[in-house]
């Protein structure tokens, strides 16, 4: 009775949003309320029918086939409760309930309504006929048969994932609020004044992929025991995308706020980042390339999200042809000023999402080409192309801050001389003293060092003179810096080594000695396996780990769980491999400095990013 | 001026063209590369013996991986039911599953099989490169693979991957 339910109110959800749709464009309600409670009805329905999924996830009925296919008895109840978003159909549900939040969000927050709700209704409409006819999440598996149900995926069950959807999806959903400004701008162009709330909902949507997608790469760190933070794997590239063109977006809608600038440059790219996250969607869910995260294999899916996809660019593009006003194509900008960084900046955000998107979809292309063989493309390309561009554009991201909207010379002129120059001084000595020196790290911490003296400087500036100080853009910058640098040492300088040892034989690791220790057998409701305990001595610390093999008997899955001991300045990594005899195992430990800088980077710019209202001013 | 819009248009419908495409390609039969079996024994359910030299007897046999634990197994039963009365004849692979609870799960939904292997420990699995179950495989002449579906079983699966196949 409750999946019926749920599935009845969804499909009335579908309904309500049709109807605020055509209305909007047919009639054009004079009356924010109008848009309020219709977007209030919908999103309280999608809500319901959400809550209704986990009653059927809590309750273990597996007369329903998603919950079947996607959750165990046995499975602790906070996995139960998270299950629900542990498969194709209901991450999508989860995922309209995050785009239907956004959008009474903005309904509530924002006073022009005229088309703007009506074209995020557009793309919440598409997947919820998605979701209803393709990926219904409610169908029933009948007769009631004498399954236990089969379980969520061992990797998935794990506190990192649970929250990493959640998190990318408020990003991913959070682009369509910029798209329908946009939209509206575009059908009644009134005044650029319009546009300025991109600014605000492009940030936010930026915080939570940022938190979203190194999530996922916590979770891949730790889980996949290959001890990486980054694969390149299309599944992230398609997080990648979005999240760069996001980035162009902020500060494109900077510069139009500012300057009145950029303007067409701003709506193509609401409309690009928008095709970014919905073409992403299509690439993890088509099954069209496989990844460590594809979802269940079905063509028609595919060709329905295909063109959800295609159908938003062509409306997007045609009105954007149709009705920008072009003599804002032309910009004049000095060389030295603000507006040339911000084009910068734009012109290689979106030259490295196009790059990455073009690694992602080549073995399509060239499998299409090639009359069926594959290839794929790895880290190899995707390093070699990306880190060039990347540094550069940090190079920029140093000096930026420091110019001035309209500069027609280098305004701060010997600061920007002391930083650069003490920078490549101090980067010289850091590579050299404490690290295995080589050209990247001296460059990479060279960039580093500079975008933390920059962003030192503006701090001081706007101290000194009293003015209001942004704060989320000043921590927003630092934590890319602290990522970076994370990035750098961690790349350049980790050391592994594969070993097989018996009981109480030790191997040595540069001048650190590791030894296993005991082995003992693991037993949990949802899973049975090995425990090593390997002790690792450096110097007079003696520090302990525990990796483990488990697995996990309803899905006949068995997974590593990388031994881990964390710290600021480097974490020690163990993962099993095979079992060689008794008490002898296969393992590789890996060292590797700095690593956790990257996801307090990451975090740093999650929180600055939802800083984005906020201006300081020193007393 | 007017280059613009048409160049993205251009664009846009060469990349999603190129991705329906793929798509379309992604459900042909071709593209699957044959791979030849290699010789096996093992146990049936009812505890007769089973070597792969019975598989030799016909042109082509139907290997479906299946097991009482597996959603997507009660999934495509009915279908297979479906294909047993058509006449094809099915060889169940009961993977690292039950006997009892495999017995229990033929009784109440019926036997589709005119054969199970018991493969308790995954060994024939193993030997055939399955990952999970279902998966359902087409046999020529009892020593090469010429299909390998992995995943549920229906009526567009069978007609696009299996159906090709067995008509040549």
């Amino acid at each position: 009775m409750i999946p019926e339910l749920g599935n009845f109110l969804l499909i009335f959800s579908m309904i309500n949003s049709l109807l605020l749709i055509s209305i909007a464009f047919i009639y054009p309600p004079k009356d924010k309320r109008f848009f309020l409670s219709a977007s209030l009805v919908t999103f309280l329905a999608i809500f319901l029918s959400f809550i209704a999924l986990e009653i059927s996830f809590l309750t273990d009925d597996f007369s329903v086939l998603y919950v079947a296919t996607n959750s165990n008895p046995n499975l602790p109840i906070y996995y139960k409760f998270a299950a629900l978003w542990g498969g194709h159909e209901g991450s999508l549900l989860l995922f309209l309930l995050i785009l239907a939040g956004w959008i009474l969000v903005f309904v509530l927050f924002n006073e022009d309504q005229k088309y703007s709700s009506a074209f995020m209704n557009i793309v919440l409409f598409a997947l919820l006929a998605f979701t209803v006819f393709l990926s219904n999440p409610f169908e029933r598996l009948l007769p009631i048969s004498s399954l236990s149900g089969s379980d969520l995926n061992p990797l998935l069950q794990d506190f990192a994932f649970t929250i990493h959807p959640p998190m990318l999806y408020m990003g991913y959903a959070g682009l369509v609020i910029p798209f329908g400004i946009a939209m509206n701008f575009l059908l009644n162009q009134e005044k650029v004044k319009q546009l300025e709330p991109i600014r605000s909902w492009s940030v936010v949507s930026w915080s939570f992929l940022t938190l979203g997608i190194s999530l996922g790469s916590w979770w891949a760190y730790y889980e996949l025991g290959w001890g990486g933070w980054w694969f390149w794997d299309p599944v992230e590239n398609s997080a990648l995308v979005p999240w760069l063109l996001c980035t162009a977006l902020i500060h494109s809608s900077i510069a139009t706020n500012a300057r009145q600038i950029f303007i067409n440059w701003t709506l193509a790219l609401t409309i690009l980042s928008l095709a970014g996250s919905l073409l992403g969607m299509f690439l993890v869910r088509s099954g069209i390339i496989t990844s460590v995260h594809s979802f269940a294999l079905d063509p028609d899916r595919g060709i329905f999200l295909l063109l959800i996809c295609f159908v938003i660019v062509i409306l997007g593009f045609s009105l954007f042809f149709l009705k920008s006003d072009r003599r804002g194509l032309k910009t004049d900008m000095g060389i030295y000023s603000k507006e040339f960084m911000f084009f910068i900046n734009n012109a290689f955000l979106v030259t490295l999402s196009a790059i990455v998107l073009l690694g992602t979809i080549y073995p399509i292309i060239y499998e299409i080409f090639s009359g069926g063989d594959q290839i794929t493309v790895g880290a190899p390309y995707f390093n070699l192309v990306t880190v060039p561009f990347a540094l550069i554009l940090l190079f920029f991201q140093a000096i930026g801050p420091l110019t001035k909207w309209g500069g027609n010379k280098i305004d701060n002129l010997n600061s920007i001389g002391i930083i650069i120059i003490s920078s490549i001084v101090l980067s010289y000595l850091v590579s050299y003293l404490f690290f295995s020196f080589s050209f990247y790290e001296f460059v990479g911490n060279a960039i580093v060092l500079m975008l933390i003296q920059s962003l030192g400087f503006l701090a001081f500036k706007s101290f000194h003179s009293q003015r209001k100080i942004n704060f989320s853009m000043i921590a927003g910058h630092l934590g890319l810096a602290i990522l970076t640098f994370g990035i750098t040492i961690s790349s350049l300088n980790s050391v592994e080594k594969e070993f097989v040892l018996q009981k109480n034989e030790s191997v040595l690791l540069g001048s650190s000695k590791i030894t296993l220790e005991d082995t003992q057998s693991v037993q949990e409701d949802n899973y049975y396996g090995d425990r090593v305990t390997f002790s690792f001595q450096e110097e007079d610390r003696i520090l302990k780990l525990y990796p483990e093999r488990r697995f996990y008997p309803a899905s006949r899955m068995e997974t590593t769980e990388a031994g881990i001991y964390p710290s600021v300045y480097k974490d020690v990594y163990i993962s099993l491999g095979q079992k060689i005899g008794e008490n002898a195992w296969a393992a590789k430990v890996q060292i590797k400095p700095l690593v956790r800088f990257i996801w307090l980077g990451a975090i740093i710019m999650f929180l600055a990013g939802l800083l984005v209202r906020t201006k300081f001013k020193f007393k | 001026m007017k280059i613009y819009p048409l160049l993205t248009i251009l664009l846009a419908i060469s990349l999603f063209g190129l991705l329906f495409f793929q798509l379309f390609l992604n459900s042909d039969a071709q593209g699957f590369n044959q791979k030849s079996l290699a010789p096996f024994k093992s146990k049936l359910l009812n505890g007769d013996s089973f070597t792969s030299e019975e598989l030799k007897n016909d042109s082509l046999s139907l290997l479906n991986v299946w097991a009482t634990w597996c959603v997507g197994c009660r999934l495509e039963h009915s279908y297979l039911m479906e294909l047993e009365k058509k006449g094809i004849s099915i060889i169940g692979i009961n993977y690292k599953d039950d006997k009892e609870k495999a017995f229990k799960w033929l009784d109440q939904f019926g036997d589709p099989y005119i054969k199970n292997i018991f493969d308790d420990q995954g060994e024939v699995g193993f030997m055939l490169g399955v990952s999970g179950a279902p998966e359902t495989f087409l046999i020529k002449n009892g020593d090469s693979i010429v299909m390998h579906h992995v995943g549920v079983l229906d009526k567009k699966v069978w007609k696009n991957k299996f159906a090709p196949l067995i008509k040549k």
